[in-house]
């Protein structure tokens, strides 16, 4: 049995825990210092509660009267569609806030206007509009609704309170939660970011994962890429051991997914997508990069690359021509450094660069400091992702800092951080911000 | 809970600092070089001695600044033989948004063909090694006049180029420039500025701050401006800041000119002392009428005749110029020197020789200090790990609520309208902290007077161009 503590905050000695697809972290931390750290690989034939009370137990005695702190992206993330009215409103707050729950956004279509979609998704978050009696629009489109289109796990409506009760009427399954436009239009209220959270554990529990140790824990178990993004301002409010001069940029190049987390004044004020009102940090997720579950789409991807020549140069490596030939014809493997690389070179040129559909455009000639966090990026070369940073935001003018979180202490920030700004600003929502 | 701390200074500046420095656009500046350079200008290049020693009118600063050094030394020149006390350098509107690309690009076009494609200074782009070529004969202040939320880049060039007066803060400069700037972020970069200037300044030779009081200068409560200025005064004492101006724009209101410089200035100096920051100096700035002004010449030089002689009777420590030509774009050399001949004569005619008083003046003082009381008291009662945290967080609150403000955050709920005598009166103060008797206050002088039955909209549109009808 795993101890639990009931006065989190007047321990100092905590372990923490990062469930992975691939490995499981360990970090022992006394007085904010972390003391070791310890991976295990996954085993996939084992159920997580097991693994991880094993890898406790063993790791030091001591650990067992620690405060427990686990976050996870062991499922992949928390995946969302999004059916909302219009893009540029509710579809662009409604993605914003699964963003920053740590979920993953798998679709977003204009309610009523497009076809459904056969992709499973964790949850499919409906609503639009502000808070007002007149909703005919909306109303009229939700009558046309079909969710059993869709394939789903979870239906929720956050969109003009006034048509809740209809909503639940016509899908009694579903859950109504406050709708963040609410009567300004402003997406300040947080409440579909603290849902998902609240969604993100309960489908770790439901899944394979572990009713058992969330049971056994003070703390809620957090989704690990909200945890990055905690640490993650945490630097930029100088309140991190990372002192850097901001504005930053963060990469976490993963199995699944390369996840890029920015300071939200190098959004162009031409994006297709801007951050969310009163937010200082956003993220946004690369699905189709990765090493690991995603590396043959990011191998696919790399060969079909118009820039590959260029890529392949800025590595520094021999024999250009023939790597060239050899990578756009398929027949070379590609290396897990070499797939990081191509992660990175093209997450920052989606970003920099081609600006469609839901990507937000950064000026990455605004950058001051980048920073590569996660196992894929430890064996990177700083010259190389400089090399790379030049191609991509076609400057000789700014040449970012390049930092690697070789002590994974973005992490260690985020998870020790209980009270970032928006987990603070989203528990004024109502304690349960389901109705339903 | 976090109030201003005379310890809460901004840690690992070092760091933060070396990195900055180590952008190629910084060019190899040296901090101890900077500072020695700084130390060896004369003492009249540094604005607390310009205040010491400007008699009994206030000090004069137009405003300037244009994309070739050549124009820009030009017009130094210039305005330094009109008469100018503080000689102003403008800053372009693509480095006050960090495109230094875009405006490195612009400023190479404008020296190709002539012509200026920029509409001000590009400092970062010139550098700091030719900028100070620009006042090597000048024995004035120079101010840094911008608008950039994120100045760390601009004001180490500038004050690597002898620039001795950095005019911003993390909300002055922010909230009426930025549509999505984080606020955060802002009030932290300029935590840093601040830090940077108390480093750089010497003993008898401050880096002299100063805040931007006429913000949005749109219909702004003196509530508002108070708090923000007093607001960033502490954010620069707290980073060893010793030389500070607090400023405001001209309201439109004779009386609540009247009331309004005095209680910033008492609330400046009470705060400060307050929280036990007693070695900074603190001046009064006032800003010529910073809303619409008239395109007819005649009318444009009365309203500066009168808003030159409000200077003078408010003591402002110094007063920011507007020319005739406001209105029909940025002035010409010699029309900023004309208005600054015109500035001087009229403050000369109309010397007063002591504040006015009235019972409306007092009244309206109890008011205002009354109303910025409660809000700086509820920001002093905001959470957050330090001062800057409790402040954005009093700003996310509502509690500093910035009339049309571009800014996506600000709550846009404080609505005001213009009363019989032309104040700013508060009718929907949205969340502002402010007490229900101070609301009464505010609804029964809006009531005395005027009686209009103009619809809300056209009656703001008119308070707004209310030096243009």
């Amino acid at each position: 049995m795993l101890t639990k503590k009931t006065e989190a905050d007047q321990s100092s000695n905590f372990t923490a825990v990062d469930v992975g697809s691939t490995v499981i972290k360990v970090a022992r931390i006394r007085d904010g210092v972390v003391l070791d750290q310890i991976f295990h690989n996954r085993l996939s034939d084992k159920e997580i509660y097991s693994q991880v009370k094993g890898i406790l137990g063993a790791s030091a005695e001591e650990a067992l009267s620690d405060e427990i702190l686990c976050c996870s992206s062991a499922n992949g993330g928390l995946r969302v569609g999004i059916v909302c009215l219009t893009n540029s409103f509710s579809g662009e707050v409604f993605r914003n806030q699964t963003l920053l729950a740590g979920g993953n956004p798998v679709f977003e279509q204009t309610l009523g206007e497009q076809e459904p979609v056969g992709t499973y998704v964790d949850i499919l978050l409906v609503g639009g509009g502000i808070d007002c009696e007149d909703a005919g629009p909306l109303h009229e489109r939700l009558s046309h609704f079909r969710p059993d289109l869709y394939n789903f796990g979870s239906l929720i409506f956050a969109g003009n309170s006034y048509l809740g009760d209809y909503f639940h009427h016509l899908f009694p399954a579903s859950h109504i939660i406050d709708n963040p436009l609410t009567s300004e239009l402003t997406g300040r209220n947080l409440c579909v970011l603290e849902s998902l959270r609240r969604a993100y554990l309960d489908d770790l529990v439901k899944r394979e994962f572990t009713g058992k140790l969330q049971n056994e824990l003070h703390h809620a178990i957090r989704p690990t890429p909200e945890v990055v993004s905690a640490g993650f301002s945490r630097i930029l409010n100088n309140q991190s051991s990372i002192k850097v001069a901001g504005p930053i940029i963060l990469l976490d190049i993963g199995g699944a997914t390369t996840d890029v987390h920015y300071a939200t004044e190098l959004v162009r004020p031409d994006s297709n997508n801007s951050p969310l009102a009163g937010s200082s940090v956003a993220r946004y997720v690369f699905t189709d990069l990765g090493v690991v579950a995603s590396g043959e789409c990011t191998r696919t991807l790399l060969r079909q690359e118009h820039r590959l020549y260029q890529f392949i140069e800025s590595l520094g490596l021999s024999n250009i021509r023939t790597r060239y030939q050899d990578l756009r014809e398929g027949e070379t493997e590609i290396s897990q450094d070499l797939l990081s690389y191509a992660c990175y070179f093209m997450a920052l040129d989606r970003m920099h660069n081609k600006g469609n559909g839901s990507v937000p455009t950064i000026d990455l000639r605004k950058v001051s400091t980048l920073i590569l966090t996660g196992g894929a990026s430890q064996g990177l070369d700083k010259d190389a992702l400089s090399a790379l940073f030049r191609v991509v935001s076609e400057s000789e003018t700014s040449a970012p800092l390049i930092m690697i979180d070789y002590e994974y202490q973005i992490w260690i920030d985020g998870i020790l951080s209980q009270t970032d700004s928006l987990t603070s600003d989203a528990a004024e929502c109502k304690q349960d911000p389901c109705r339903n | 809970m976090a109030r201003p701390d005379p310890g809460a200074r901004l840690v690992d500046l070092d760091g933060m600092r070396s990195q900055l420095l180590s952008l190629p656009l910084a060019d190899g500046i040296s901090p101890r070089e900077v500072a020695e350079y700084l130390k060896s200008l004369p003492p009249e290049r540094f604005p607390s001695h310009a205040y010491k020693n400007r008699g009994k009118t206030p000090c004069i600063q137009p405003r300037g600044g244009v994309p070739l050094f050549e124009g820009q030394y030009d017009l130094t020149l210039q305005l330094d033989e009109a008469g100018a006390d503080f000689i102003p350098l403008t800053i372009d509107s693509y480095t006050r948004h960090n495109q230094y690309d875009t405006a490195a690009e612009l400023l190479l076009r404008s020296e190709e063909e002539g012509k200026n494609y920029l509409n001000g200074y590009p400092l970062v782009s010139h550098g700091y090694k030719i900028t100070r070529e620009l006042y090597t004969n000048i024995k004035k202040p120079v101010s840094l006049r911008h608008g950039t939320p994120d100045a760390r880049l601009l004001v180490e060039i500038a004050l690597a180029s002898g620039i001795t007066e950095i005019e911003g803060g993390g909300l002055c400069y922010c909230l009426p420039y930025s549509e999505g700037f984080p606020v955060d972020r802002s009030l932290l970069y300029w935590q840093y500025v601040d830090r940077v200037c108390a480093l750089m300044s010497s003993q008898d030779r401050p880096i002299h701050r100063e805040s931007f009081g006429p913000l949005s200068a749109t219909m702004v409560p003196p509530a508002i401006t108070i708090s923000i200025q007093v607001i960033e005064a502490l954010l620069a004492a707290e980073q060893g800041v010793r030389s500070f101006a607090v400023s405001f724009g001209q309201t439109g209101s004779f009386t609540q000119d009247l009331a309004l410089a005095g209680v910033l200035r008492e609330l400046t100096n009470s705060t400060l002392e307050q929280f036990g920051f007693t070695d900074m100096e603190t001046y009064l700035v006032y800003h010529q009428w910073m809303g619409q002004f008239p395109r007819d010449r005649e009318k444009a030089a009365a309203l500066i005749v009168g808003s030159s002689i409000i200077a003078g009777i408010i003591q402002a420590d110094k007063v920011v110029v507007k020319t005739v030509e406001e209105a029909l774009g940025v002035p010409n050399a010699q029309v900023n020197a004309e208005a600054i001949k015109a500035v001087r004569y009229a403050m000369n005619t109309f010397d007063a020789a002591d504040r006015l008083d009235s019972e409306a003046v007092n009244r309206e003082a109890t008011l205002i200090r009354s109303q910025a009381l409660s809000i700086l008291n509820a920001i002093y009662n905001m959470p957050g790990e330090s001062f800057w945290e409790s402040v954005f967080r009093a700003f996310q609150k509502g509690y500093i609520d910035l009339p049309f403000s571009p800014h996506a955050d600000n709550a846009n709920k404080l609505n005001c309208i213009r009363d019989a005598n032309r104040s700013i009166r508060i009718v929907n103060p949205g969340n502002l902290p402010i007490s229900d008797f101070d609301m009464q206050q505010e609804l029964a002088l809006l009531k005395t007077g005027d009686g209009s039955t103009r619809e809300t909209a056209a009656r703001l549109l008119s308070d707004i161009n209310v030096m243009v009808q």
